[in-house]
């Protein structure tokens, strides 16, 4: 009798077990869990990154960088790439020369207004890859682009320029970081960082093209000084650049080796007169 | 002592330790494999990478497992009374230990190089890194690093079980150390070199505790040399060789202090 019951009472747990099974199922098929794209929202300090990595600086590194790969790009906002780029600032610290962790900090920090970060990030895997032409390119724009620092962007293009692997990247690389120098407010500056180039160029094309923009600076130097001089003198700025040769401050205008000519900006200072982006022939 | 060394390599291939090594390869071989799809611009890279971390973390798991079958379990099942029955000193017992666990750990670190080489070359895809990896000396180089770098934590491992009760503390000790002479290097990054990134109340707090922590444990990230085979940068001749001094002496410490632990110690 007693094993009869038992015998009950196993099937009853056993039938309410599958009943309950059934009906877990059946409520969790018509209430499906919708999740979000988590965003990276948790960086823990480096310190703890290396600890749960077991120690390994290298190992915490990697987790880093995929962490960021995985964060969804769900627009280009400031606030959404600021875990990103702490975790990747951290990541740049714990292996500096991991490639993807300064591609992708060049690729989406950069433009998301994180620039002094990828900067870092740029700036720590430039020093660690000798050997590695495009931290220092990329870090050249950045500073051009984002900073509008024409002169620091030109420096680190020409670091890039020293490590191509090819003349013909070695000569456009340069070529670019020397229309750059051109674009600086200071003349003078630009004018030593492109003769520090011309000096370490290496082909006799790359070096006449660098001897000419130099002679093009050099020219802009004295035009400067010389609408300086004007302003002194008259107490107003400089309405044409000609007029320095009829007040006689200038005996004759220097010559442009490029041929581009010279422009008066809205101050009365002269500038270069930089080629048009489209390819049309420069004015004369 | 030889007949230690013996022992404990046949111990070490009857307890069938190598299934273990060759289970905990496969284990990285697919880490390190998967671990390369995460990277958009150099897979190989990556997969070197985590795959030396993955050896790395394997051969720090296998010293405290051989620590704690061919020691601690000897002393906890007195079975180490018998064997100290023979005419054989307390010293050749520990150095033999040592010794035999350390051609173990050198053989494993081969199998596992192997493994990880093989997994190197099938992740080599159509896109390649600004620099290929260097799978020769440097490669080879590094895990001789990683060899030495397990050497001092099996001494640190084996001092404490000349004098733990316990037969899991060593091993939980153990992993204690690994951890933080691991990671001892960034800390004396970060607050020396970096300045804690401008946080001078954290250097002051911290600052005079770690410099005084860098005279006790050693710093085991030196002996990490895998930018020479990842990124072809080798280490200058000075710190490749204070490195492997650095281990050598600390091992030699810790072992003296483990023979001299050993001898004091009551085994009944």
């Amino acid at each position: 009798m007693k094993l009869y019951h038992q015998w009950w009472l196993a099937s009853l747990i056993f039938i309410f077990a599958i009943v309950g099974f059934l009906a877990a199922v059946s409520w969790q098929s018509n209430h499906p869990i919708v999740r979000q794209d988590e965003e990276l929202t948790v960086v823990p300090p480096p310190l703890v990154q290396v600890l749960l990595a077991f120690g390994d600086r290298y190992l915490a590194a990697d987790i880093a960088v995929v962490r960021s790969l995985l964060n969804p790009l769900k627009d280009d906002g400031y606030d959404h790439f600021r875990s990103q780029a702490k975790i990747q600032l951290d990541a740049s610290m714990m292996n500096p020369r991991h490639e993807d962790n300064y591609y992708i900090a060049a690729a989406l920090l950069s433009w998301s207004g994180h620039v002094e970060e990828a900067k870092t990030i740029l700036r720590r895997a430039a020093e660690g890859r000798s050997f590695d032409m495009l931290p220092p390119l990329y870090l050249g724009f950045d500073y051009f682009y984002f900073e509008h620092d024409s002169i620091l962007g030109a420096n680190w293009m020409y670091q890039a320029a020293l490590r191509a692997d090819s003349e013909q990247n070695r000569t456009s690389l340069s070529r670019i970081a020397s229309r750059w120098l051109e674009r600086g407010e200071d003349a003078r500056e630009a004018l030593k960082v492109l003769d520090a180039m011309r000096t370490q160029a290496r082909g006799v094309a790359l070096k006449a093209y660098l001897a000419q923009r130099g002679e093009r600076l050099k020219a802009l130097v004295i035009l400067q000084d010389s609408a300086r001089a004007y302003y002194i003198r008259f107490g107003k700025p400089l309405g044409t650049i000609d007029d320095l040769l009829k007040v006689g401050i200038l005996t004759r205008l220097p010559l442009d080796p490029a041929q581009l000519g010279f422009y008066l900006d809205a101050s009365g200072m002269p500038q270069l007169r930089q080629p048009p982006f489209n390819g049309a022939p420069p004015p004369r | 002592m030889t007949s230690f060394i013996q022992s404990t390599w046949l111990a070490g291939l009857r307890g069938r330790s190598f299934h273990l090594v060759l289970m905990l390869g496969l284990i990285l071989v697919g880490w390190a494999f998967l671990a390369s799809f995460f990277s958009p611009r150099h897979p190989q890279t990556v997969a070197l990478d985590v795959g030396i971390s993955g050896i790395r973390i394997t051969l720090v798991l296998l010293s405290l497992f051989w620590v704690q079958e061919l020691v601690s379990k000897e002393i906890e099942r007195r079975t180490l009374v018998l064997t100290m029955a023979h005419p054989v000193s307390r010293m050749d017992y520990i150095i033999g230990r040592y010794a035999g666990i350390s051609v173990l750990l050198l053989v494993s670190t081969i199998i596992l190089a192997l493994l990880l080489l093989l997994t190197v070359f099938a992740t080599e895809g159509e896109y390649g890194a600004a620099r290929k990896v260097s799978l020769g000396i440097p490669y080879w180089a590094t895990m001789i690093g990683l060899w030495l770098d397990v050497l001092v934590v099996t001494s640190f491992t084996l001092c404490i079980a000349s004098l733990s009760t316990m037969v899991f503390l060593p091993f939980a000790v153990g992993i204690m150390f690994t951890l933080a002479a691991r990671s001892l290097g960034i800390v004396l990054e970060f607050l020396f070199v970096r300045q804690a990134e401008g946080d001078q109340a954290l250097l002051f707090q911290f600052g005079p505790v770690i410099k005084s922590i860098r005279w006790m444990l050693p710093d085991l990230s030196r002996l990490d040399w895998r930018d020479w085979t990842l990124y072809g940068l080798s280490p200058d001749t000075d710190s490749l060789i204070m490195a492997i001094v650095m281990a050598v002496a600390y091992s030699v410490i810790l072992l003296s202090l483990a023979v001299f632990c050993f001898q004091r110690r009551e085994l009944v």
